[in-house]
């Protein structure tokens, strides 16, 4: 992991413009061992692949001047027949090695690029939908494989022919040779020319795609909400309309990058081809070859067209490589939220500040203002204030999910920016209404997949919550999979909340925890918490306010701002605080 | 098991799929057979002529003549090929199109008219991974990789055939030969290559749907410091995907030279028997040069025809996983637009007029026998019965758990009911059809917005005029002025730019959008206050006097407007 940070944090400037490669090589650098076995495999079926035009050669002029006897013949026949064998069955050995090499090193990128992506500030997260990520740290990535795994090794091949076959033909006759090195030169930058127009083509087509795809991804998880507001229709609607732009730009894909591409390879090489045996006629004419070298020059430029050929059957998935890997670059470019500084957080419960803080996710529109509070170690505070007014902001200030864009948060007097984010989150915990569970097994859940919690303190946890008794009723218990809809929201939360007890946070934040949860729940729920509160500063966020009985401060929040704020003994009893009033106004 | 396979029988094969999916596209699929094919047979003649010119060079060799017609030749077919290219691509990318168009409108509309609140029939990653990818190899085994580059071959190869017998009987049976024995291998191999490509795609799907969820579920995967045991996770699933991509790596890389080796093989059984008839004259370079030209040719359809086989075995696959995520599991519903869904029945005869009509105090809600179980048999709703009149409030609470959300959805029928039956103003439908505005609508408990605007998002279809008025309504306006871009701001995936608040608001606006003569309210006490919830209840009683609102909560101020109350409890 650590070397593919250093790879990324000293390439990322020098590859910003030239070539998008470079950041590749670390990743291929450690496979170098299974390169040169690779290479030494190419070779080998380059080295057979040139030789058999010149046995077919000796064969045609042996046969046609009468030199060749039948034991003769039969031999080049079988020396034929063997050298076309081994190269194919190294060929096969070269998929399967290049498929090794190309998925051990993107793996390790996909590593690089999910933890990049997931390491990123939250609001990159907001303006895409998860199948979009899915994509970028997955999808892309396969593209690259793919495009190590065929198109580089078929052009790295390829490569090696031409240049043997150049060699060779220099060696049957200069002119030869010279024409198909300007030949060779001028088509490559022909070739490529004509790639770079399909490489836009195909971005479009695959962003298009990636559009249509988040598009139904999210009606899909939200059939119940369309088919509730009779929407369905409106759905499919909008569904056929984004479809159709995958059409056009497949359309273009198709036209541009594909086939204009193959035919400009293809009238290359008739071209060279005919260029080639009206010069190797000539040299026949003046007695200078044989008609078995002018079919040995038919044959090599046949060899020649391969390349050109097969770049142009590959550069579909190069293209697509391309615009992947762009997207990758991108990923990898965006600075990751602060890793935090060296500052160490005291033990024990913390005290907990909000310096002046402001935040909004658009600068111009801050969600909360001016914030000052002061919350003494190991005392629990209440935030209560109507929807939207900026209690969740408060929460994810605290955690450090979103930064202060001025003043400081700080805890057990250390500001929070100078902490480890590790360090941070090891000593934070949130637990809110919407929770999240993954689609694995409810241990996974609960220990979100982290090895090192034992099945003791697992347990511990599940009883501390009274939740034993029903992982006891799972059918495989706690392996049995999860799934968001045979879960209850409330006991999805139970399952947040052994999150928290298993962590042992010294900051507990509860972010509308209780929600959802009827008040039979919730009063089990906080006799769970209360000892597992003990001795931790807690904040409690809650719009109902029977949830805040027991908190020792509470702090009033209006349209960003702290309004009111002292202990809530006292507030509860002054008539003229809006808590009071709130209190006498009722929830449940 | 005996309804199993009779639902099989009934259904298409694979071979009923693809005819059903051509059938409307009967001419553009012959275009694009028939431009395939004169596309492939340009490659004929430039065949022909290198043999001229091989023959003629003897002949003419004096000095500087050359046998210029056969070159000019070879150069005009290559340059009509690569005209052909162009529409053959064009054709056959619209006629791709168009077939897993129609496969992907037909599975996303049976997708979102199955009960909606089922759980999906496999996690919906995986449920998108085949949507992207199954559908579009409908299409590939009828296009340009398959039955189309299939026929193309044949054809071409037939005619090519056709030239070699007329040059020699005895060369082109013997080369022939060895075309047919590979042929039989590549057959034999796809069947390998099948197995492995199926399994490589599972587990695909397993890295997909796993990610997904990460990207889902960022915040908390932040919050709780979990995103290296994510990559060791994904690390682990990683490993067993390369596995399978070096097993179908080895075994796609013989496949792929088995057109070579057909071409190699011939070769040699060329040179081998065509030295005597060189030597003696009866057979000439030139021959011989189209003979190892033409087998390039078969090559093509060995190729072509392996790949095809392959696909085509793999396509029972993709059925499989077609027919795994489509609601009814009949892969025949693909080959046919998706019928209208059923309208409500008039099941009682006081509703035989218009609204206005409708007797006096007649129940707007009946449910009676209302019945639901879990799909793991788990009770969920036992024969609840109900009867609501127009302008009443009726409150549902209970503990978590007990199953108020699973009542209300088996009330609208996102849920499908066992049992029982639910009218509103004696209309009914059967089960597993949702009602839907004008008749009853539902707000859950945790609403699924969409990437789209914030106008998008609480109209869905509704007309526009309604916007503001309901922004009102909900007390969303206040906002709406503070958000750059107002209503036609974009809300981001999931509402990210929105407050929970501000969600829960937008909910309520949607459901103001979406008026109806029952209306299902899941607990709000989570996303608004009491006062609000109160306001927004009273509201829709009022703008619809005849209106009934059924309504979860456990509060007590929503419980003393009740007209009636239910406490569900658990066993």
């Amino acid at each position: 992991m650590l070397t593919g940070e250093n790879a990324r944090t000293t390439t990322t400037t020098a590859t910003a413009r030239r070539g998008d490669w470079r950041f590749l090589w670390p990743y291929f650098r450690r496979e170098s061992r299974r390169l040169g076995l690779l290479g030494a495999v190419m070779l080998g079926a380059t080295g057979a692949t040139l030789a058999s035009p010149f046995v077919v050669r000796e064969f045609i002029d042996g046969v046609v001047t009468g030199t060749l006897d039948v034991a003769g013949s039969t031999r080049l026949v079988l020396l034929f027949g063997v050298l076309g064998l081994a190269r194919y069955a190294l060929s096969a050995v070269e998929a399967g090695l290049a498929e090794s090499v190309a998925w051990r090193s993107t793996n390790r990128l996909r590593e690089d690029v999910l933890q990049h992506a997931m390491d990123l500030p939250l609001e990159h997260h907001h303006t895409a939908t998860p199948g979009e990520w899915v994509e970028r740290v997955d999808g892309d990535i396969s593209l690259l494989s793919n495009l190590f795994s065929r198109f580089v090794i078929t052009i790295v091949g390829e490569l090696l022919i031409v240049v043997g076959v150049i060699t060779a033909l220099f060696s049957v006759d200069w002119r030869i040779g010279l024409l198909f090195l300007v030949c060779l030169l001028v088509g490559l930058v022909g070739i490529r020319w004509v790639a770079g127009w399909g490489r836009d083509a195909y971005r479009g087509s695959r962003g298009a795609v990636a559009r249509f795809m988040g598009y139904v991804e999210e009606r899909l998880r939200g059939t119940e909400d369309l088919q509730a507001l009779g929407a369905v229709g409106h759905a499919m609607e909008g569904l056929t309309d984004r479809h159709r732009g995958v059409l056009r730009t497949d359309l273009r894909a198709a036209l541009v990058g594909s086939s204009l591409v193959w035919a400009s390879a293809s009238l290359f090489t008739a071209l060279v081809t005919a260029l080639a045996l009206g010069l190797a006629g000539l040299r026949f004419g003046q007695g200078a070859l044989t008609i078995g070298t002018v079919y040995l020059v038919f044959a090599f430029t046949q060899q020649l067209q391969e390349p050109l050929i097969r770049l142009s059957h590959q550069l579909q998935d190069y293209q697509r490589a391309m615009a992947g890997l762009s997207r990758t670059r991108e990923i990898l470019d965006l600075p990751v939220e602060p890793r935090g500084g060296t500052a160490v957080l005291p033990d024990g419960p913390h005290d907990v500040t909000l310096d002046g803080v402001t935040f909004g996710y658009a600068r111009e529109h801050p969600v909360v203002t001016d914030l000052d509070l002061e919350l003494p170690a190991g005392q629990t505070l209440g935030v209560v204030g109507r929807t939207g007014a900026g209690k969740s902001t408060v929460a994810k200030l605290l955690s450090g999910l979103v930064r202060p864009d001025a003043g400081a948060v700080r805890i057990g007097g250390v500001d929070t920016a100078d902490v480890s984010v590790t360090d941070l989150r090891a000593a934070v915990a949130v637990v809110t209404q919407d929770v999240f569970l993954l689609d694995a097994s409810v241990r996974d859940n609960v220990t979100l997949m982290d090895p090192d919690v034992s099945d003791e303190q697992l347990g511990a946890a599940l009883e501390a919550l009274g939740l034993t008794e029903w992982v006891g009723r799972l059918p495989h218990g706690l392996d049995t999979r999860v799934s968001e809809h045979v879960m209850s929201a409330g006991e999805a939360q139970l399952l947040a909340l052994t999150r928290v007890l298993i962590r042992d946070p010294a900051l507990v934040i509860l972010d509308e925890a209780s929600a959802r949860l009827d008040p039979e729940t919730e009063r089990r729920l906080d006799a769970a918490l209360r000892p597992a509160l003990a001795g931790r500063t807690a904040v409690v966020i809650a719009h109902r306010l029977a949830t805040l009985d027991s908190v020792d401060l509470v702090a009033v929040v209006d349209e960003g701002r702290i309004v009111e704020l002292g202990p809530r003994d006292q507030l509860s009893v002054d008539p003229g605080s809006r808590f009071a009033t709130m209190l006498q106004q009722g929830g449940s | 098991m005996r309804t199993r396979r009779g639902l099989e029988r009934q259904d298409v094969g694979r071979v009923g799929l693809l005819a059903g999916m051509v059938r409307p596209h009967l001419p553009l699929f012959v275009a694009d057979v028939v431009t395939g094919i004169a596309f492939f047979l340009c490659a004929v003649v430039p065949g022909l002529a290198l043999r001229a010119f091989l023959d003629e060079l003897p002949d003419q060799a004096a000095g500087w003549a050359l046998p210029v017609a056969p070159l000019l030749a070879y150069l005009g077919f290559k340059a009509a090929e690569a005209v052909g290219a162009a529409g053959w691509m064009a054709v056959d990318t619209v006629f791709r199109y168009r077939i897993y168009h129609d496969v992907r409108v037909r599975l996303t509309e049976r997708l979102l008219r199955r009960p909606g609140a089922l759980p999906p029939p496999v996690p919906t990653g995986d449920i998108l991974s085949r949507y992207r990818d199954d559908t579009v190899e409908v299409a590939e085994v009828l296009g340009k990789r398959g039955i189309q580059l299939v026929s193309s071959s044949v054809v071409t190869s037939a005619v090519t055939f056709g030239v070699l017998f007329s040059i020699s009987l005895r060369t082109t049976l013997l080369a022939v030969l060895p075309t047919l024995l590979i042929a039989v291998i590549a057959f034999a191999a796809s069947r390998r290559i099948k197995e492995l490509q199926h399994h490589t795609r599972q587990t695909a799907g397993d890295v997909s749907a796993f990610l997904r969820d990460c990207f889902a579920g960022i915040e908390a995967i932040k919050v709780n410091d979990a995103g290296r045991h994510v990559v060791d996770r994904v690390r682990h699933i990683n490993d067993r995907r390369r596995h399978a991509a070096v097993l179908n790596g080895v075994f796609g890389g013989i496949l792929a030279s088995s057109q070579s080796i057909v071409v190699l093989l011939g070769t040699a059984l060329v040179m081998w028997t065509s030295a005597a008839g060189i030597r003696d004259g009866s057979f000439s370079v030139g021959d011989f040069a189209y003979f190892i030209y033409a087998l390039g040719t078969f090559g093509t359809l060995v190729n072509a025809v392996g790949q095809f086989v392959s696909r085509f075995q793999r396509f029972s696959v993709t059925g499989e996983r077609l027919r795994e995520i489509l609601p009814g599991r009949r892969l025949r519903d693909l080959t046919a637009p998706t019928p209208d869904p059923p309208a409500p029945m008039v099941v009682a005869d006081r509703d035989a007029g218009p609204r206005g009509g409708l007797e006096d105090g007649a129940p707007v809600l009946e449910v009676s026998g209302l019945r639901y179980e879990h799909p793991g048999g788990r009770p969920g709703v036992r024969d609840f019965d109900l009867t609501a009149r127009p302008g009443e409030l009726v409150v549902v609470a209970g503990p978590v758990g007990v199953g108020k959300t699973t009542l209300l959805r088996a009330i609208q029928g996102t849920l499908p009911r066992s049992a029982g039956s639910v009218a509103v103003r004696g209309r009914v439908l059967p089960p597993g059809v949702a009602m839907a505005p004008p008749l009853m609508s539902l707000t859950p408990q945790a609403p699924h917005v969409f990437s789209d605007t914030l106008a998008t998002n609480v109209l869905l279809g509704s007309p526009p005029s309604l916007l503001a008025d309901v922004l009102a309504a909900s007390t969303l306006d206040h906002d709406v002025d503070r958000i750059p871009h107002g209503t036609q701001a974009e809300i981001g995936p999931q509402g990210h730019r929105l407050s929970g608040g501000q969600l829960h608001r937008l909910a309520a606006a949607r459901m103001l959008a979406h008026p109806a003569d029952v209306m299902l309210v899941d607990d709000l006490s989570a996303s608004l206050d009491v006062d609000t919830e109160r306001r927004l209840l009273e509201n829709l009683l009022a703008t619809a006097r005849d209106r009934v609102l059924v309504v979860v909560s456990n509060r007590r101020p929503i419980r003393d407007l009740a007209h009636q109350t239910y406490d569900l409890v658990g066993d």
